[in-house]
C-alpha cells in the first residue's frame, strides 16, 4: 500500500511539474502584459508537433527538439504579439487570441489531420523498491521544473528579466526608466509561446495528441496561475505542483470526477481566503 | 482606425476558423440529402471518417446515375460535436434547407439530438455511427439504424471470454462510453464475471489514469474492459498500466482498435488488445454480403490521398445505400412510405447485413472479435472469418520481447 | 537647456495646459508652483513623453523633444521622479536602482552610479534586498530620486516630493536637492509646498489653471504680494 501511494504520489507531481510549465507562460503573458491568451493551448500543440516532426521525419532524439520548439514558438508569439495582440487591450485581446486559437486549431486540423499522433521513445518504468516512476512522465517533469526555475533564474537575474517584472508592476514608469516596453513585451509573448511549446514537446512523450491537445491544459494553466498567484513566478511552479499532488491524492482516495473538481475547489477557496494566491504578497 | 479595424480582423478570423463543405452542383433538380457532423471539436476525427463515407456515397451514385433518374446532393454542415448546434441545424435542414432527406449524424448524443427532430417532421433517420439503445427504446418511429446497440456490441466481446471470472471495468465519461459500460455491467453478470472494484470512471480532461490503475491493480481481475473512446485514452491507459505493471490475462477496448492510428501510436505496447469491429475493409463475403465493397474502397482510396477506408466512412456509406434502396424500392419520394421501407428491408451493404426490429434496433448486423498480433489487427470470430486464432493470455509486460 | 514654447496639453476635449512658456536654465532649480490642479504634473508628464502636447514645442539642448516616446527621453538626460513616486513594489530596492540604470550600457558605470547613490542615500544601500513596497514613505521618495539619478540625468525632474511625507525627512530631502545642484544636475522641481519650493529655487514659475501667471527668482516670487496672498496665506 505503502510503494501504490508513493506510486501515485510521484505520478501526480510529475504532472504538476508539467503543468506549472504551461501555467508559467500563461502568467507572464497574463501577468506582465494583461492579456488573457486564450491561444495559449496552441503553443502547446504546435510544440508537441514539431518534436513528432522532428523525430518521425529527422529521426532527432526528441529530447533534443526543445531547442527546436523553444525557438520556433519564440519567434511565432513574437510575431503574433508585434502585428495582432499589441494593437489591443483588455477584452479585444481576449477575443483576438481566441481567434488566433480558432485559426490555428483549424489550420493544424488541416495540416496535421485530426488523427492521434504520439512519439514513442520511452515508454514504461522505473521500479524503485516496489515504486513505479513512470519513464516519460518523471524525464518530461524533470525538464519542465528545469525550464521553470531557469525562466525564473532569468527573470531574477538577467536585465530583461528585471525590467519584464517592472513592467508587470508598473508599465508606465518602466517605459520612463527607459524601457522600450513594446519590445519587451514583444519578448515576454515570445517566451509565453514557448514556455508551452517546451511542455508540448514534452507531452509528446506521454500522450497520443491531435490538434485538440491544448484545450485540457489551458483552463488548468488559468486555474494554477490563480493559485500561484498572478504575476508571482515560482508560484506557477508551487501552484502546479500542488495541483497535480491534490489531483493524485483524491483521485486515488476518492475517484477521478472528484480530483478533477478538487483543484477547481482549491481555487475557489484560494481566490475566497487568499485572493493574491498561496504565494502573492500584493493586496 | 484603430477600433474599427479590430472587428474587421476578428471577423476574418472567425470566418477563416469555420470550414464548411459544400457539394457539387449537377445540372437535373437534385435530390438533396442532408445532415450535419462534427468536424471540428473533439469529434473531428469520427465527423471526418463519416463525410468522407457520405461523400464517396454521393459520387458514387451520380456517377451510376442517380436514384429515380435525378442526381443526389449532399449537404454536411459542421456541428462543432456540441448536439445543441445538431438540433439547430436538422431544424435548418428541414425547415430552411427544405432537404429531401436527412443524413445520420455522429455519434450518440447528436443522433439523439437529430432524431427528435427527424419525429417531429415525420422525417426518418438510418443512424450511422450510434449504439446508445435509448436511440430506439423511446417509441420513436422513424428512427432506424445500421449498428448493433451497445449492448449486443459488449455483449460480443463478454461472450467471447465467458470463462473468465473476475473483471474490472474502466470508462471514459461521455454518453456512448458511458453506454458501453453500461452494456458491459448488464452483460458481465449474465455470463459469470464478477466486477471486483466498481466501474473506474475518467473524463477527457484527465491527465493521469495511475491512480485507478493501481486501484485495480491491487484487485489483480482477470479481465479489463475499456470503454474508451479513442486512441487518445486507450493510449494513456494501456502505457501507464505497462508502467505500473497491471497484468491483466486479457484487454478488451471498445472504439479504439478499429481506429487506424491505434496501432501507429501505440505501437508493440498494442499488442495482444482485443476489440469488436464491426466492419474490415478486407473481410471475406463468405459472412456477409459485401457486393460492392471494392468499388467503394477503390474509389475512397482514389478520393482520400489513396487511404483505405475505415469503419466510420463505411458505416454512412451504408446509410446512404440504405438510403437509396428504400427510396429505389417505394419508386417515389413519400417520406411515410421510405420510413416502412427501411423498417421492412432485409438487404446488405457496404457495412454489412441490415435488418431491423419494430423499434428500428439492428439486428442482422454480424460483429468480428479482433485482437491486435504483430501490429496487425487479426480477425479471430466468427470462426468463417477468422484469419488467425487467439492469443492467450496476455503475457505480463516484462515477460514481453 | 530646457525650453518650453506655446505649450498646450489637453485631456480629451479639455485643456490642462494653455499656451505655457518656460525655460530652465543649466545648473539651477526651477521650481513650478500653484495650486492643485493647475497643470503642473501634466507639464512634466508631457516633457517625460508620457503625455502628447496639442500645440507648442519641448526642446532640450536645442533638440526637439516632443513626439519622442517616453524611453527615448530618458537616453536625452531628462529623468522623471514622477508624483507618487511609483515605486516597483515587488521588485528590490537595488532592483529598482538597476531598472533606473536601464539605459545605461556599461557595467561598470551602474556600479558607479549605484555606489554614488548610496553615498547620497545610506539607508537605501542598508534596504537593499528589501522589496520596494515594503519601505516607508520617505525611503520610498529617496528610492524613487535615486533611481532617477541612476540614469546621469542632466536634468532631473521632481514631482511633489514633499506630498505626505514626515517634515524630518522633508528638510532631508531638499537639502539633497541643493546638493544635486552643486555636483552639476539641473532641477525642475514641481511642489504644492510654495514656501519650501520657492526658498530652493533660482527660478520659479506659478502656474494658475493651466496658465502661467508669473514669473521670476525664487526670492522675488516670495516677497510678490499675489504669492504671499494666495499662496502663503500672510
Amino acid at each position: 500500500m505503502f510503494e501504490a501511494w508513493v506510486t501515485v504520489l510521484i505520478s501526480g507531481l510529475a504532472m504538476g511539474a508539467i503543468y506549472a510549465l504551461v501555467a508559467g507562460g500563461l502568467n507572464l503573458t497574463w501577468g506582465v502584459m494583461n492579456v488573457v491568451n486564450m491561444a495559449h493551448g496552441v503553443f502547446l500543440m504546435l510544440g508537441a508537433y514539431i518534436t513528432f516532426m522532428a523525430w518521425s521525419y529527422w529521426g532527432i532524439n526528441p529530447l533534443f527538439t526543445i531547442f527546436l520548439s523553444f525557438p520556433i514558438l519564440f519567434a511565432l508569439g513574437a510575431l503574433i504579439n508585434r502585428f495582432l495582440v499589441r494593437r489591443t487591450v483588455g477584452l479585444a485581446s481576449m477575443l483576438l487570441t481566441f481567434g488566433i486559437f480558432m485559426v490555428i486549431e483549424n489550420l493544424a486540423v488541416v495540416g496535421f489531420g485530426g488523427m492521434y499522433r504520439s512519439v514513442r521513445f520511452f515508454t514504461g518504468s522505473y521500479d524503485i523498491m516496489g515504486v513505479f516512476v513512470s519513464k516519460p512522465r518523471i524525464i518530461a517533469a524533470g525538464i519542465a521544473v528545469a525550464m521553470s526555475l531557469l525562466t525564473y533564474w532569468f527573470l531574477k537575474k538577467t536585465k530583461i528579466g528585471v525590467a519584464i517584472r517592472a513592467i508587470s508592476l508598473d508599465r508606465m514608469m518602466a517605459e520612463q526608466c527607459g524601457v522600450n516596453t513594446n519590445q519587451i513585451c514583444t519578448i515576454t509573448f515570445g517566451i509565453g509561446a514557448a514556455q508551452p511549446a517546451v511542455a508540448g514537446s514534452l507531452m509528446s512523450l506521454i500522450f497520443a495528441f491531435n490538434p485538440m491537445l491544448g484545450r485540457v491544459f489551458l483552463v488548468k494553466a488559468f486555474a494554477i496561475v490563480v493559485l500561484g498567484g498572478m504575476g508571482n513566478f515560482l508560484g506557477a511552479l508551487i501552484g502546479g505542483l500542488t495541483i497535480g499532488l491534490v489531483e493524485a491524492v483524491i483521485a486515488f482516495s476518492g475517484n477521478l470526477h472528484l480530483s478533477e473538481a478538487a483543484g477547481f475547489i482549491i481555487i475557489i477557496l484560494i481566490l475566497l481566503l487568499r485572493p493574491s494566491g498561496i504565494m502573492g504578497r500584493r493586496q | 482606425m484603430r477600433s474599427r479595424i479590430i472587428p474587421i480582423i476578428l471577423l476574418t478570423l472567425f470566418v477563416l476558423g469555420t470550414i464548411v463543405f459544400g457539394a457539387s452542383c449537377e445540372t437535373k433538380e437534385p435530390i438533396v440529402f442532408g445532415g450535419a457532423l462534427p468536424l471540428t471539436g473533439w469529434g473531428a476525427d469520427g465527423g471526418e471518417y463519416n463525410r468522407r463515407g457520405y461523400m464517396v456515397w454521393e459520387d458514387m451514385v451520380n456517377a451510376a446515375g442517380g436514384i429515380l433518374g435525378r442526381p443526389v446532393k449532399v449537404i454536411i454542415y459542421d456541428d462543432k460535436s456540441d448536439p445543441t448546434v445538431t438540433t439547430r441545424l436538422y431544424e435548418k435542414l428541414v425547415t430552411q434547407d427544405k432537404v429531401d432527406f436527412l443524413l445520420s449524424p455522429w455519434t450518440d448524443d447528436m443522433v439523439m439530438a437529430a432524431t427528435t427532430v427527424g419525429e417531429k417532421y415525420g422525417k426518418t433517420i438510418v443512424a450511422g455511427g450510434a449504439t446508445y439503445p435509448a436511440i430506439w427504446e423511446r417509441g420513436y418511429k422513424y428512427v432506424t439504424g445500421l449498428l448493433p446497440n451497445s449492448k449486443d456490441y459488449l455483449g460480443v466481446g463478454i461472450r467471447f471470454f465467458s470463462g473468465l471470472k473476475t473483471v474490472a471495468l474502466l470508462n471514459l465519461d461521455l454518453t456512448f462510453t458511458t453506454g458501453f459500460a453500461d452494456a458491459a455491467e448488464w452483460n458481465f453478470p449474465r455470463e459469470g464475471m464478477t466486477l471486483v472494484l466498481p466501474r473506474q470512471t475518467y473524463t477527457g480532461d484527465t491527465t493521469d489514469l495511475t491512480a485507478p490503475l493501481m486501484k485495480i491493480k491491487a484487485k489483480n481481475p482477470d479481465f479489463i474492459v475499456a470503454c474508451t473512446g479513442g486512441a487518445e485514452d486507450a493510449t494513456m491507459i494501456l502505457r501507464q498500466a505497462k508502467e505500473i505493471g497491471l497484468n491483466p490475462k486479457a484487454w478488451w477496448f471498445t472504439i479504439a482498435p478499429v481506429i487506424p492510428e491505434y496501432i501507429e501510436v501505440l505501437g508493440e505496447d498494442a499488442e495482444y488488445t482485443l476489440g469488436c469491429s464491426e466492419w474490415e475493409p478486407e473481410l471475406p463475403d463468405t459472412i456477409e454480403d459485401f457486393s460492392i465493397r471494392a468499388a467503394f474502397n477503390q474509389r475512397h482510396r482514389e478520393m482520400f490521398g489513396g487511404e483505405d477506408p475505415v469503419e466510420d466512412a463505411a458505416t454512412t456509406f451504408g446509410v446512404g445505400q440504405i438510403m437509396q434502396l428504400a427510396i429505389e424500392k417505394v419508386g417515389e419520394l413519400d417520406d411515410e412510405k421510405i420510413n416502412e421501407a427501411l423498417h421492412e428491408l432485409d438487404t446488405s451493404t457496404v457495412f454489412g447485413y441490415y435488418r431491423v426490429d419494430e423499434a428500428g434496433k439492428q439486428k442482422g448486423k454480424v460483429m468480428y472479435v479482433i485482437q491486435v498480433q504483430n501490429g496487425v489487427r487479426e480477425t479471430l470470430w466468427p470462426f468463417k472469418a477468422a484469419t488467425s486464432v487467439l492469443r492467450f493470455p496476455t503475457p505480463p509486460w516484462d515477460k514481453r520481447d | 537647456m530646457l525650453e518650453a514654447n506655446g505649450l498646450r496639453i489637453c485631456y480629451g476635449a479639455v485643456p490642462a495646459v494653455h499656451d505655457v512658456t518656460f525655460k530652465v536654465q543649466e545648473g539651477q532649480i526651477v521650481s513650478i508652483i500653484g495650486a492643485n490642479g493647475a497643470g503642473k504634473t501634466t507639464l512634466l508628464k508631457a516633457i517625460a513623453g508620457v503625455q502628447r502636447i496639442s500645440a507648442g514645442r519641448i526642446s532640450f539642448l536645442g533638440e526637439k523633444l516632443d513626439g519622442l516616446p517616453a524611453n527615448q527621453i530618458v537616453t536625452k538626460g531628462i529623468s522623471h521622479v514622477p508624483e507618487g513616486r511609483h515605486i516597483f513594489s515587488e521588485l528590490s530596492v537595488k532592483e529598482n536602482l538597476l531598472i533606473g540604470a536601464y539605459t545605461v550600457k556599461d557595467a561598470s558605470e551602474v556600479e558607479k552610479k549605484l555606489r554614488s547613490v548610496y553615498k547620497t542615500f545610506p539607508i537605501l544601500e542598508e534596504r537593499s534586498a528589501q522589496r520596494g513596497g515594503t519601505l516607508s514613505g520617505g525611503e520610498q521618495q529617496m528610492l524613487a530620486i535615486a533611481r532617477g539619478l541612476m540614469s546621469g540625468p542632466r536634468l532631473l525632474m521632481l514631482d511633489e516630493p514633499s506630498l505626505g511625507i514626515m517634515p524630518t525627512v522633508v528638510r532631508q530631502i531638499f537639502d539633497i536637492v541643493k546638493k544635486l545642484r552643486s555636483q552639476g544636475t539641473t532641477v525642475l522641481l514641481v511642489e504644492q509646498n510654495v514656501k519650501k519650493g520657492l526658498e530652493i529655487a533660482d527660478k520659479a514659475y506659478v502656474l494658475q489653471t493651466g496658465r502661467c501667471v508669473l514669473e521670476g527668482t525664487g526670492d522675488e516670487l516670495l516677497r510678490s504680494d499675489m504669492v504671499r496672498k494666495h499662496y502663503l496665506g500672510l
